[in-house]
Formats: C-alpha cells, structure tokens, sequence
C-alpha cells in the first residue's frame, strides 16, 4: 500500500497510516487528518465558538498542534487525541475574548448545569479540593452506564446540545434530559457522601 | 470573559480519565458518521426523486410529441423573397433583409475615432441589434412559421398578431413543416414585433392545436430617416472655454431602445480632446468646455452609439460635427475676397491688450496649416478652394504666446488647378465636353470627359480636391484605379482615376488637400497617351458629366 496520499487522494487512510505519516515528517499527513477529521473537528470547535471564521483557524491551529506533538507522541485513538487540542484550543480562543463579547451559550449552559452537582470553593484549599473532585468525578463515572456516560461525555466534555446527541442516539431529547439529570443526581449524591459537597 | 467557577468546571473535566474519553469518542465519533451518511442518503433519496420527477415532465413535453408525433412549433424566420431554400428538407433559410452579415455581428461598420474610443465606456448591447431582420417602411417580407411534422397533418391557420390566417392564404412554396406568410411591415417607424399565438392542424375528425415550443416571437426593425440629430446652440466663447447647450432630438427613442448614450468632444489641433458625456436625453444639457487654448480651433463632435435600423446594428453615429475658436486678444475680421483664390482680413486689438504679433497662419477647415507668415499680413492668395480659419498668433509682453482666430472659417470658391490634385500638377488634356477628340490608345475619337493631370515627380501624390466622403474604390476596367468621393456640399462625385495606388478606403472622412492615392498608368483608355502616368480627374453631377475645373461647379 503506497502511502503517499497524492497516490489515494480519493481515498481515507487509516488511523495508522496517518500517524505513520506524521513520524515520516510527510506534509501530506495534515491534507489526510482533514479529509479524514476535518468536519468531527469542525462541530467540536463549532460547539464552544458559535463561529465559523473561528473555527477555521482553529482547526488550523490543531493541525499545526498535531504536527508539532507526533512524534514523539503516538495516539491510540486518532480522533479523540485531535479532539481534545481542538477543544482545548477552542476554550483559549473563549479565554481570549474581551468582556464586551458573550461567550457561546452552549458551553455557558453546559457549564451552569454543573453548578447543581458541584461546590466550587475559592481559597489556599482550591487544589486540593479540585484534586479530590477530580478523582470522586472519575470514580462515579466508571459506574455509569455506556448511554449515561456518553451523554455526560458529549454534554459536557464536547459542549454538545441536547438536540445533537440526541439525533446522535437516535432518541428523544426529552429522554437525553432526564439522562443527564439522573447523572447530575448521582453525581452530587456521590460527591456528598464523599464529603465533597 | 470567562470566570473563575467556569475556568475551575473546565479543568475539572480536563481532568475526566483518558480512556472514559476515549471510550466516549470513540462511539461519538462512529455515530456521527452513521448520522451523515443518513442524511447523504435521504439527500440522494431526494435529489433521485426530483430527478424522477423531472424526467417524467421531460417525457411528456418532449419525448411523447416524438412518440404521438404530433406537430410542434419550432420557430419563425423572416426573409425578403420566398424564401426557396426552406423547400428542402434539411435545411431552414434565415435571411437577412438589410446589410446585416454574419461580420456585421461583432464590426461596427463606421469606424471609431480615436477621441470616441475613451468616450464610449459604456458597452454595446450584448448582440447590438434590436431586431433580428431589417427593412424599409412598406415593404412586403416574408414571415416563414418552421414545424416539425412529420406525420404531416394538415395545417388549418395560424394566429399572427391577432390575424387569423387560413390555409389558402399560405404563400406559394409552404408545405406541411413550413408555413410561408407574406405581409407588408406598413408605414411604421421603429421595431415591428410579430407574435405567433396559435396554430392549428386536424387530426381525423378533430381541430387540434400545435405544440408551441420555439421563440414565438420575430423583430423586424423598420429603417427610418428620422434619426436623432443634436448640434449646440447658444455657443458663447471666451479665451479658454467655450460652452453651448446641446438638445438630443430622437423622437423615436432609437438611442434610448438601444441603451447608448451620446457624448459631446472637442478636439483641438494638437489632438487634446475634452470630453463630456453621457448627456441628457430628455432635458437641454448646458456644457462647459474650460481649461482650452486661447485662439484654438476646437472640432466638436456630437456622437452617440445605437441601432439606427439600417441593418448595421448598434454602432457609432456622428449627431454632428463643427468646428469652434477660441478667442484672443485680437479681432480676426475676414473681409469680402477681392478674388475667388484670395483671403483678405483685418486685424483689430480687443482693448486693454498689449501684444505683438508675430504671424498669421491660414489653416484648412480639418486643422491643417496650410499657409504661414511671419509680420503683420492681412491677404492670402493663391488659395485651394475650400473653407479656411484665420489665425494670428503673438506674444505677450511677459513673453506668453497666444492666438486668434476668426470667428467662423473663411470660403474660398477658387475654380480648382492641377497644382491642387496632383503635387506639382500639370495639366495634359482638358476636358472636351461633347467634343469628340482623338484618343491614341483606343485610335478613335471620343469624348473626354475628365482632364488629365500628370506630374515630374514619379508617383506624385494625389489629393481630394475637397472635403468628402470615399463612396467607392474599385478597379474600372476603362480607368483604372478609381478613387470616388462625395463632397459635403453640393450634388457632385469626384472621380480620381487612372491611379497607381490608393490610400482611403470606402467610408473614409477625407478633408480637401488630404492624399488620396498615386498617379499611375492604371486606365487602359489612356494607356498609349502621350502622358500615360496621370491622373484622370472626372466630375459628375447627378447624370452629367462636369468641367472640374470649372468656377461654377457649386453654383
């Protein structure tokens, strides 16, 4: 199989192939991950920035962010390691924006629905706090189900509406709500019993 | 900006283990793609029965008329005569009525000059006629109504303007596909548009109509002679500017039909052109002319690009042409000529000025020096006919030069001589009227109805005796090379034959004294002469042969 994707421009390569491309330091890698991922990338950054100039340049930005990171770095999953620099990169355009701008609703909202499960404290104990959080939140989400962990995922890790994941699953919104409000639900029953609420 | 408690929820799921996301993603990423090829799909889905849909309307409106073959309307052509070549099965005759060839589509017959050139910005319609056929008021054309028919149904009558025509009136020469009308466009001035409305055709028992599927519509532009004109008025003149109004007289809105615009230059000596345009044409435009040349002679052009129904299409048209000046510190007074071949004038200091002459220059109506003198001089002669300006020219007392010129240019009605056709002209052989004289290359006597000019110098030039326009260059088998020009005054063509080279070509703008062509020994009349290389001059007026060097040629 001939690598060079001037040979298979119609063609998407494997995840393998890719990451092969990158180590071989083949400019061409990048032309491939955006035809492969560029549109994934694209509704990820979209979900957080609400704008499509913005998101041009971040998925440019990703690309770049990947090219520098492999090697030496070797991504199991392809797609969730360019997804997670697409949203991290998308958070810090956020970051940037000045006060006059308003951030994008879906992330605010995503966001505002934590406050119901999570107690944010401010002070010298803020490390520490969120160090306990973290590991409680990951000790809870391993429980969950396949459905409710993706919902949560998608909810709040991807900034996802309600309406996509539910398009996404092929169900009601109504019934992506209440998966979500059974989550948050747990959540804070597992933080409290934790002591950390 | 995003705050504090946001940043901290941000880092917390920062924080969620890698392989829950991977997890996550994972799924995330495999019912994304599902999704858009769902909707690819119903798109396709969609997109097939709009096709399906469309194909359907097809069939019925274009295949079915194949399969029932049942008579369809193609088109309509318009032709001056019987138009035979649509007798045969294969081919359709499209025939133009006025000028109009496949060239005339994109050349403008007239051309441009190169002042109009920067002018007209604006471009041409797209095809740059608004008709497709053209012709003269009351004249009879012949409108040709194309089907396909191939079962050859018998053709009832057909709908022309409202006109109901039946079978029997049907020109001589129309068949089953092909309807020949003949009608006469009538009186009109303008495009004539002929609609097809209906046409009808039995099957069996029944009348049925035609399907209708070609342009039911044909244009016939009728020419008129009331085209637009415009020339200024109430011209006022001052030493660098000169302003007049200007009124666009087109009654038949031949320039608005076909969106040209007219547009107003003057044109100095040194080839500076001031432009203006496009003017109004509704209202009277009041133009000014600033920054000219003191004592300049200034051709103004009035022109305007449009369809003048003549068959040409949408090309230029001069609305007019003239000539102004400048004034300057002196008045230019022509006085009568004491001869026909003289220019007598007076000078007169306007008041105020302090200035000195320095020459007076007499310059042909085209803008040609032809005479100059240095001093103080008030008479030219020995003058081509023609039309002159009188400029003086002098110096002011900080040194600037500046001119005057008479106010409107001078006629000299000299008799013409050898010396003003041909470059040091002699005359060989005058013109003998009904006088019969002996012909040397034909051995016979006849008469001659010319004089003939030869000259010392090989291949001397040749020059219009006047202002005109080339009506024809052709080769005579008699005389030659011939050269025919058309004066602006005056029922006369001027023929300049026996030539050995030419150098305008039919639709030229020639001025008086401008070269035309070479003497040669083209005329096979005259080719055993005792001059063979000559020019053979020849005038005619209307059906008569004329003496050209005659004082009375205008008169």
């Amino acid at each position: 199989m001939n690598l060079h994707t001037g040979d298979r421009r119609s063609e998407l390569l494997t995840d393998e192939e890719i990451i092969s491309l990158y180590w071989r330091r083949e400019e061409c890698a990048i032309s491939a991950t955006d035809r492969k991922y560029g549109k994934y990338l694209y509704t990820i950054a979209f979900n957080i920035l609400q704008n499509g100039l913005d998101c041009e340049e971040c998925l440019n930005d990703t690309y770049l962010g990947t090219w520098n990171a492999i090697p030496p770095k070797k991504p199991g999953v392809l797609h969730a390691f360019l997804s997670g620099i697409t949203r991290n990169l998308a958070l810090s355009r956020v970051r940037k924006q000045t006060a006059a701008k308003r951030i994008p609703s879906e992330l605010v909202v995503s966001l505002e629905e934590l406050d119901e499960c999570l107690h944010f404290e401010m002070g010298e104990d803020e490390k520490y706090h969120l160090h306990q959080l973290s590991l409680a939140l990951n000790e809870y989400l391993h429980t969950l189900s396949d459905r409710k962990l993706f919902v949560f995922v998608c909810r709040y890790y991807y900034s996802d509406s309600v309406a996509s994941i539910a398009r996404m699953l092929g169900l009601s919104e109504n019934t992506i709500f209440r998966d979500l409000s059974s989550v948050r639900k747990g959540l804070r029953e597992h933080l409290q019993e934790r002591g950390l609420q | 900006m995003m705050n504090r408690k946001d940043e901290w929820k941000l880092e917390l799921l920062d924080g969620i283990d890698e392989a829950l996301l991977e997890r996550s993603a994972r799924k995330r990423y495999a019912l994304m793609q599902k999704n858009r090829m769902k909707r690819s799909s119903f798109w396709a889905v969609c997109g097939g029965a709009a096709c399906f849909a469309a194909a359907c309307v097809l069939f019925f409106v274009l295949v079915l008329p194949i399969l029932t073959k049942v008579p369809v309307y193609e088109g309509m052509t318009v032709s001056g005569e019987v138009p035979f070549a649509a007798l045969q099965a294969d081919s359709v005759a499209t025939l133009r009525l006025l000028g109009a060839s496949d060239e005339a589509n994109t050349a403008p017959v007239n051309p441009i000059p190169s002042a109009e050139k920067d002018l007209l910005k604006a471009p041409a319609p797209e095809s740059g006629y608004r008709a497709s056929y053209y012709t003269d008021p009351n004249s009879d054309v012949y409108v040709t109504v194309h089907l396909d028919n191939p079962k050859q149904y018998e053709i009832l009558s057909f709908t022309l303007n409202g006109v109901k025509y039946q079978s029997y009136m049907f020109e001589e020469g129309s068949d089953s596909e092909n309807l020949i009308l003949k009608v006469n466009v009538g009186d009109v001035k303008g495009v004539v548009e002929y609609r097809i409305d209906a046409i009808k055709y039995v099957d069996g028992e029944r009348i049925k109509n035609v399907i209708m599927r070609g342009d039911r519509t044909v244009k016939i532009g009728v020419y008129t002679d009331d085209q637009p004109i415009a020339a200024p008025e109430n011209v006022t003149v001052a030493r660098d500017r000169i302003a007049f109004d200007v009124r666009v007289q087109d009654e038949l809105s031949l320039i608005a039909d076909s969106e040209g615009e007219v547009y107003v230059s003057l044109t100095g000596t040194d080839g500076k052109t001031f432009s203006q345009g496009p003017v109004s044409l509704k209202e009277t435009n009041r133009l000014l002319f600033e920054g000219l040349k003191e004592g300049e002679i200034y051709q103004c052009r009035i022109s305007a690009r449009y369809d003048a129904l003549d068959g040409n299409g949408s090309v230029l048209h001069p609305l007019y042409e003239g000539c102004f000046a400048t004034a300057g510190a002196f008045e230019v007074l022509p006085a009568q000529a004491v001869t026909s071949e003289e220019i007598r004038f007076d000078l007169q200091m306007r008041e105020g000025e302090a200035v000195t002459l320095l020459r007076v220059e007499i310059i042909r109506e085209n803008g040609k020096i032809v005479r100059e003198q240095a001093g103080d001089v008030r008479a030219f002669g020995n003058l081509a006919p023609g039309r002159y300006w009188i400029r003086a020219v002098y110096a002011y007392g900080d040194g600037r030069l500046g001119a005057a010129v008479c106010e409107t240019p001078v006629k000299v009605n000299s008799a013409l001589r050898s010396e003003h056709l041909v470059e040091q002209g002699r005359s060989t052989k005058p013109f003998s009227g009904d006088l019969q004289v002996w012909n040397p290359s034909t051995a016979d006597y006849r008469s001659h109805l010319g004089v003939d000019i030869t000259s010392s110098i090989s291949n001397a030039a040749v020059y219009s005796a006047y202002d005109g326009t080339v009506q024809a260059v052709y080769f005579d088998k008699s005389y030659g090379n011939t050269v025919v020009i058309s004066v602006d005054e005056g029922d006369l063509l001027f023929y300049y034959q026996s030539l050995g080279s030419t150098l305008v070509k039919e639709g030229d703008r020639v001025s008086g004294g401008q070269r035309i062509g070479t003497i040669g020994e083209s005329a096979m009349l005259e080719v055993a002469d005792e001059n063979p290389i000559h020019l053979h001059f020849a005038v005619k007026k209307g059906e008569d042969w004329m003496d050209p060097f005659s004082n009375t040629l205008f008169s």
